[in-house]
């Protein structure tokens, strides 16, 4: 039914409800309709609208049975001739602040991460984050790749602003939620190098100062480069993490065993467009990431 | 190396990363892969052998005693083929022991960088959008309906 009867769209709001172009303003008047009109907060849920913007349908619930109902119930009430006409949209530039692109010429790391152990049976809402993936991207400038590459012809510790910045904002448990990152004073030690033979290995320790948060891993995998171009960069981080965030609540009690993918994306992944979560409010940040 | 304050020699990177320890004890001096193997591989050897001979003396010298009979009997009774079988399966069991280390290993390397990206998930077969405008055009000339997926967090990336 999505496939055939809409055209659906996945947004992070946290963007839409704040830009200010054309994308915003729409979105705006979709959820405005809504129960969450206080753009100062979350809007989050599923909502169903007509190509004006006229919203017929809203829900916050991941049942599927509700959301299943909530596009019947939106088609029965849709008159596919209603706007031959649309009003213009106004602007159409994009706000820079909020519409963030990879770098050019750079490149995008995938990252998958998963809870392996640690977890006790609990209800039916906990659970379902108990076998889920948590997925993200990192992005490297064209400079930094260039670094990069000449690392994995000549071997040597991996460029220190690419280490800080996979430290600090992709070795978290964002399984459950975004999750919080780390600051740099709570890298308590990193140290991630690649041999001639491309060999990837390292070790990291990440805690929070009341100790409350963790992690301790280690890094294997491997990276080929031909030129300046990286045909590989494949590698795992695995170790004991605890604690949780603020939206990542329900994480296993004490330590529990995480790991980390990271490989090159090919473009082909639905994902591989999508801006990393740390450089959400800050993308300076993130690329600042020694900071 | 970008090292802040606790290094290497801090008790709780030394247990998970021990082995990728020089011979004094930084990380300066890295053994190589193939060092490592060898390296690890002597040990094994060596932890192998010790343990197979401590379990043999303590089989000899509960051989005579009462709560021993039945595996006594058990043994005399077998064929020679049933007894290179039980020494085989002895041997393995005691090295799966010697060599079943939490330490993170190239083979757990492979499998979790082959496990961990999930396969055939069905949402990533649904032709999503990821800006609001081109989803509008395209709900525009197909006449259909937006299915607006909006969260904290993108929905396609973190969560």
């Amino acid at each position: 039914m999505l496939k055939n009867d809409f055209i659906p769209v996945a947004i992070d709001q946290w963007y839409q409800r704040q830009q200010k172009d054309a994308e915003g303003d729409f979105y705006r008047k979709i959820a405005g309709q809504g129960p969450r009109k206080e753009f100062s907060g979350t809007t989050q849920g599923r909502y169903i609208c007509s190509p004006d913007g006229t919203l017929l349908g809203y829900n916050n619930n991941r049942g599927p049975e509700r959301i299943g109902e909530l596009m019947k119930s939106a088609l029965a009430n849709f008159d596919p001739n209603s706007f031959d006409s649309l009003d213009p949209l106004g602007s159409t530039t994009p706000d820079p602040e909020y519409h963030l692109q990879s770098p050019a010429d750079g490149l995008i790391l995938r990252v998958h991460s998963k809870v392996l152990d640690g977890y006790t049976p609990t209800n039916e809402w906990t659970s379902v984050f108990h076998g889920a993936t948590g997925r993200d991207n990192v992005w490297i400038t064209a400079e930094e790749k260039r670094e990069l590459a000449q690392c994995i012809r000549d071997g040597g510790d991996l460029p220190a602003m690419i280490a800080h910045r996979i430290a600090r904002f992709h070795l978290v448990d964002n399984t459950r939620g975004e999750p919080p990152r780390w600051a740099n004073s709570e890298i308590r030690s990193l140290g991630i190098s690649i041999d001639k033979q491309g060999i990837i290995s390292g070790k990291v320790w990440l805690e929070t100062k009341d100790g409350k948060r963790g992690f301790t891993a280690q890094l294997l995998g491997f990276a080929k480069a031909e030129g300046d171009s990286i045909t590989r960069f494949d590698f795992v981080a695995k170790g004991d993490f605890w604690g949780s965030g603020r939206y990542t609540h329900f994480a296993p009690v004490g330590k529990f065993t995480l790991a980390i993918d990271f490989r090159i994306a090919d473009g082909t992944d639905p994902s591989d467009s999508i801006a990393p979560h740390g450089s959400k409010g800050w993308v300076e940040g993130y690329f600042e990431s020694l900071k | 190396m970008h090292r802040r304050k606790g290094g290497v020699d801090d008790p709780v990177l030394n247990r998970i990363g021990k082995n990728q320890l020089g011979p004094d004890g930084s990380d300066r001096g890295k053994f190589r892969l193939h060092q490592r193997v060898l390296f690890g591989a002597f040990n094994a050897l060596a932890a192998a052998v010790c343990s197979h001979l401590l379990i043999a003396i303590a089989i000899m010298s509960t051989w005579n005693s009462p709560g021993f009979s039945d595996f006594q009997s058990i043994w005399t009774g077998s064929l020679p083929v049933q007894k290179l079988f039980l020494m085989v399966l002895f041997v393995m069991s005691t090295d799966l022991t010697v060599f079943g280390c939490d330490d993170f290993t190239f083979r757990e390397f492979e499998k979790l960088h082959a496990e961990l990206v999930p396969q055939n998930e069905t949402w990533k077969t649904i032709p999503w959008h990821t800006n609001l405008l081109s989803a509008r055009r395209a709900a525009v000339e197909q006449k259909k309906l937006i299915f607006i997926w909006a969260m904290d967090g993108h929905p396609l990336g973190c969560t």
